[in-house]
């Protein structure tokens, strides 16, 4: 069977010792009815991406007959993988001596759900804990045995996951702009995600506080109002913290229903 | 929660009906707004409340079902469970039963009879428990056993057993079974009698006497626990029971036997021969033993129906049988510590003296019998004063499972160990390691502690503490799952390769970005949720410009290969970021250092050359011979391993074989087809007694280093494309070893 395979030179979606970066996942593409083995979704959407990564419709297209549980589910364990690129660049740049705390705009302060009893982690403690964390619960056997078929229960966990890296996007946005721009530039990671998280109504539409373009963009105007700078940002939010939208409290509750 | 929704909704609607309840105010004064309201509000509370009781009454109910149904099933257990022990007891009395026969004729009367009825005998009762009922074998030889038994008659008349006595237990038995009376009852009873007089007289024979305090617990339990549908469908078993001359029997003798045991206990016997009732009463034993492993696995209805006749009959008899019980447990807590004692210790001594030829009797599978026999005993007494029979049969299942479970481990360890016995370890997988999001490319062990750290096309290395999941979680099931300790996050593309620097402090790795990233490896009982510490990234080198497929580590020589055509030596210390480079015709897919020579290396290129260079002068030295005269690209090495004390180098190929170098000479020492498509990796055990080769035929393979057979074989990882499996590794100094691929899990046996 694989010496026809061989024989005939059929090429083989393989990427042997010494194969070049631009030659990585280099082969042909392949119909979703053709990929027969038991992460046929996640080498769909790789696929997919390759293909032409800003193509977001494209990739967002659920093959026919495809369980939507599932799809959500694979969908975002690549989110999870592609933003590990964007926390490398992060690590570079934001220092728990600027960034002493998750913030997007000066609206919340958002508490990292990896402890036992929700901290005010650094942006950069957050992002990698919120990541490891998602990587934990995305490949725990007893929330998601199967990559075939998910339960109804474990799917609801997908929602809190995709809140929590949300912020990452926004805080990358507000506080490292020129390392956003770069990424999304290069990824449209935030641009997919968000069309993702509003078409499977996983984050409200309130939340989803990044501006993008044709996307949420009507949010633009409000948020630039409330934009404010980095620096008196920390200040302005510890001062709010009992005033009536009183984030620091939502915040915590928001987060503790982890 | 839903109520305060509904006060919510019920507020605004009652507002809207305020106000159009205003214009019909003028015409009904009778009705009033507050009053409306009130009546509403009344209504809805009284709604809410009856809601409320409906609702504990449904959960009442349904905690009820559950605990029904939890003690149905305990009870179907318990009842299996007392299958076996009866079935037990039947054979141990029958066995005794001839043991004494053959001992009565042997020492007075006629010994051709005796030969008969033993020989007889024996196969019968097979019959009996295959057929059921059927009394054809009785039939046969039923007047040598009415011989037989009168004169075990006039024996015990002799030695002063009142036949009366006989008589009227053995009529108010029949009474009771509804059978008509008959001379053979009598004596069988009588030998029952005698025979357990004798063992339950001798002090030192303790495991009649075991077996015999639990049946009053049994029956106790039998007559409480079991459920009135059983109950209700023995009543038509019964009425065949006249046909069932052995079962009955057996019951007779059984429930006399408690008697006996019991009152007699300043009867006098002797004569008789100790051992051998002991041994009578082992193979009884074992022959159950053996029974009823089949009878659970098939859950013989035959096995059963005797079954259900026992138990109705303890029924029957049950007021008597629970003063008997009162006595039993008296005796019992004096015995109870001199039992366990004297028991395994001269059951075991009987076994050997046996020089029995049964094949199935080994002294683990009765000791687990035995086991289950003091559970049972012991929970079963224990829980018997609470008279709650949930409980009680739970408890006594707890009891059984648990040795079960251990009876099922035995057989496991004894495999194990012979095995190790003879340099073979089985392998099977301990830890299976998930947090990576994508294919994983490449692992390593720590050379001392049990960490592992794995590297993934997700970008990220993962650090896995063995030792800290077995303290967290000590789990029954044979694999666990394990969180990573620590996440390394530098490579922007996929990670392809890793080595650990021989001191444990730092590793290496390199990636599609190529990059190779030098780690400080965190402390092994770091929290995964600790603060980001910037130290565990020592540094970046820099300097290929294509992937870097794979690294080597001799001693502090760091060697990289990248498919930008170089194989790059790095300064020991890394601060002077590159000392020298190695070009040659193609693209270098795979190198190692030549382990006994550490100034030598080995590199494989696409060009289906091999070649050992001097990493001093930069020359080549040997260039592997190449058996693959056509250049076919099959050929095409996909890693290059060296023996660590010999003079052989590995190399895993694209046409699935695997082939032995001579280092020296260069020339092939052994070629060998060992997977059904691409081998990628190949790992040498730190004892250097076997070859660990993975393919991406899904499998991992075992190879004796000398034989070059194949050991052990596991299908590991899933595919994903047609990738399978990246990298396997053994640990150096504990018996680890690892496999990862293409599905994002590393798998860890041991």
């Amino acid at each position: 069977m694989s010496d026809l395979q061989v024989n005939t030179k059929l090429p083989l979606r393989r990427n042997r010792p010494g194969s070049k970066a631009k030659d990585w996942c280099h082969w042909p593409e392949e119909t979703s009815e053709n990929m027969d083995s038991l992460y046929h979704i996640q080498q769909y959407i790789q696929q997919s991406i390759r293909r032409d990564s800003s193509d977001i419709d494209f990739i967002l297209k659920a093959p026919d007959q495809q369980d939507e549980g599932v799809w959500k589910y694979e969908h975002l364990r690549q989110f999870c993988l592609e933003l590990n690129d964007l926390t490398v660049l992060l690590q570079k740049e934001c220092l728990p001596e600027t960034c002493s705390q998750m913030t997007a705009t000066e609206q919340w302060i958002f508490l990292c759900a990896a402890h036992k009893n929700p901290k005010e982690c650094p942006a950069i403690d957050y992002t990698r804990h919120t990541l490891d964390g998602a990587a934990s619960l995305l490949n725990s056997n007893k929330y998601f045995p199967s990559r075939i078929s998910i339960k109804e229960t474990s799917i609801a966990k997908l929602g809190s996951v995709c809140r929590r890296i949300y912020r990452i996007f926004s805080h990358a946005y507000y506080h490292h702009r020129p390392i956003y721009d770069e990424f999304e530039g290069r990824t449209h990671l935030c641009r997919r995600f968000t069309v993702f998280a509003l078409r499977y109504g996983l984050i409200p539409k309130d939340n989803l506080i990044v501006p993008i373009h044709g996307v949420n963009q009507d949010i633009t105007t409000i948020m630039q109002q409330q934009t404010s700078p980095v620096k008196t940002h920390s200040n302005q939010s510890l001062k709010n913290g009992d005033s009536p939208p009183s984030p620091t409290v939502t915040a915590t509750q928001a987060e503790s229903d982890a | 929660m839903d109520g305060s929704e509904t006060q919510i909704s019920y507020q605004t609607d009652s507002q809207a009906a305020a106000s159009a309840m205003a214009n019909v105010d003028a015409q009904r004064p009778l009705y009033t707004v507050p009053g409306i309201l009130h009546f509403l509000q009344h209504e809805w509370t009284r709604f809410e409340i009856e809601r409320q009781q409906w609702e504990t009454e449904r959960a009442e109910f349904q905690a009820r079902i559950a605990f029904l149904q939890g003690e149905r099933q305990g009870q179907e257990n318990l009842k299996n469970a007392l299958v076996r022990r009866i079935k037990m007891l039947e054979y141990a009395l029958k066995q005794e039963r001839l043991k004494f026969n053959k001992l009565k004729y042997g020492s007075e009367n006629a010994p051709v009879e005796d030969h008969k009825s033993t020989s007889n005998d024996a196969p019968h009762y097979d019959d009996d428990e295959n057929k059921d009922g059927a009394n054809l074998g009785y039939g046969d030889n039923s007047v040598s056993f009415k011989q037989g038994r009168q004169l075990l008659r006039q024996y015990l008349k002799e030695i002063g057993y009142v036949d009366t006595i006989i008589d009227i237990r053995s009529t108010a038995v029949k009474k009771l079974l509804g059978i008509k009376s008959e001379t053979n009852f009598n004596a069988s009873n009588n030998n029952n009698n005698n025979n357990n007089n004798n063992i339950s007289l001798n002090g030192d024979i303790k495991p009649s006497n075991e077996s015999k305090r639990i049946i009053p617990n049994i029956v106790k339990n039998a007559t409480s626990d079991l459920s009135k549908s059983v109950l209700a469908s023995l009543v038509f078993l019964k009425e065949d029971q006249p046909d069932e001359d052995s079962s009955d029997d057996d019951i007779d003798s059984s429930r006399i036997m408690i008697k006996s045991n019991n009152g007699n206990t300043t009867n006098h016997n002797s004569g008789l021969d100790t051992l051998n009732d002991l041994d009578g009463e082992e193979v009884a034993l074992h022959e159950f033993d053996f029974l009823s492993g089949e009878s659970a696995a098939s859950s013989n209805v035959n096995q059963m129906k005797p079954n259900e006749n026992n138990s109705a009959d303890w029924d029957v008899d049950q007021s008597r049988l629970n003063r008997l019980k009162e006595e039993y447990k008296r005796e019992r807590y004096g015995k109870q510590h001199q039992h366990h004692t004297s028991n395994s210790s001269s059951i075991r001594n009987n076994l050997f003296d046996n020089g029995n030829d049964d094949t199935s009797s080994d002294p683990r599978a009765f000791s687990t019998d035995e086991q289950i026999n003091r559970g049972m005993v012991d929970t079963i007494m224990f829980r018997n004063s609470k008279n709650f029979m949930g409980d009680n049969a739970m408890d006594g299942l707890d009891e059984l499972a648990r040795v079960t479970v251990l009876n099922d481990n035995e057989p496991q360890d004894d495999t194990t160990a012979t095995d190790s016995s003879d340099f073979r370890k089985t392998w099977n997988v301990k830890y299976v390691l998930r947090s990576h999001l994508d294919g994983i490319h490449c692992v390593t062990f720590h050379p001392v502690e049990s960490v592992v750290i794995t590297g993934s096309e997700d970008r990220t290395l993962k650090l896995w503490n063995l030792e800290k999941a077995a303290v967290l979680r000590k789990s029954a099931s044979t694999t666990q799952d394990l969180e990573p300790i620590y996440t390394f996050r530098r490579h922007t593309g996929p990670v392809l390769c890793v080595a650990m620097n021989p001191s444990g402090e730092q590793f290496y790795s390199g990636g599609l970005d190529s990059i190779i990233s030098v780690w400080n490896i965190p402390n092994s009982d770091v929290d995964p949720y600790d603060a980001y510490d910037s130290n565990v990234l020592c540094k970046v080198l820099e300097g290929h410009t294509d992937a870097v497929w794979q690294l080597a580590i001799s001693g502090q020589k760091l060697l990289s290969c990248s498919s930008d055509g170089s194989v790059r030596l790095w300064d020991s210390n890394l601060s002077q970021s590159l000392q020298s480079t190695f070009t040659n015709d193609g693209i270098p897919l795979s190198i190692d250092w030549i382990m006994q020579d550490t100034n030598q290396f080995v590199a494989t290129y696409d060009s289906l050359k091999t070649m050992i260079f001097d990493a001093e002068t930069g020359k080549v030295v040997t260039q592997l011979a190449n058996d693959n005269s056509t250049a076919d690209a099959n050929y095409r090495v996909n890693r290059v391993i060296s023996h660590p004390s010999q003079p052989i180098i590995i190399t895993a190929h694209d046409d699935k074989k695997i082939r032995y170098f001579d280092s020296n000479s260069g020339r092939m020492i052994h070629s060998m087809v060992a997977h059904l498509e691409t081998v990628t990796a190949l790992a040498i055990d730190p004892q250097q007694t076997c070859l660990l080769s993975g393919s991406h035929d899904r499998s991992i393979r075992l190879w004796n280093f000398e034989t070059k057979n194949c050991i052990q074989e596991f299908t590991a990882h899933q595919k994903k494309d047609d990738e399978s499996i990246h990298d396997v590794a053994f640990h150096l100094s504990k018996p680890y070893m690892a496999s990862v691929g293409a599905d994002s899990i590393a798998k860890i046996y041991a």
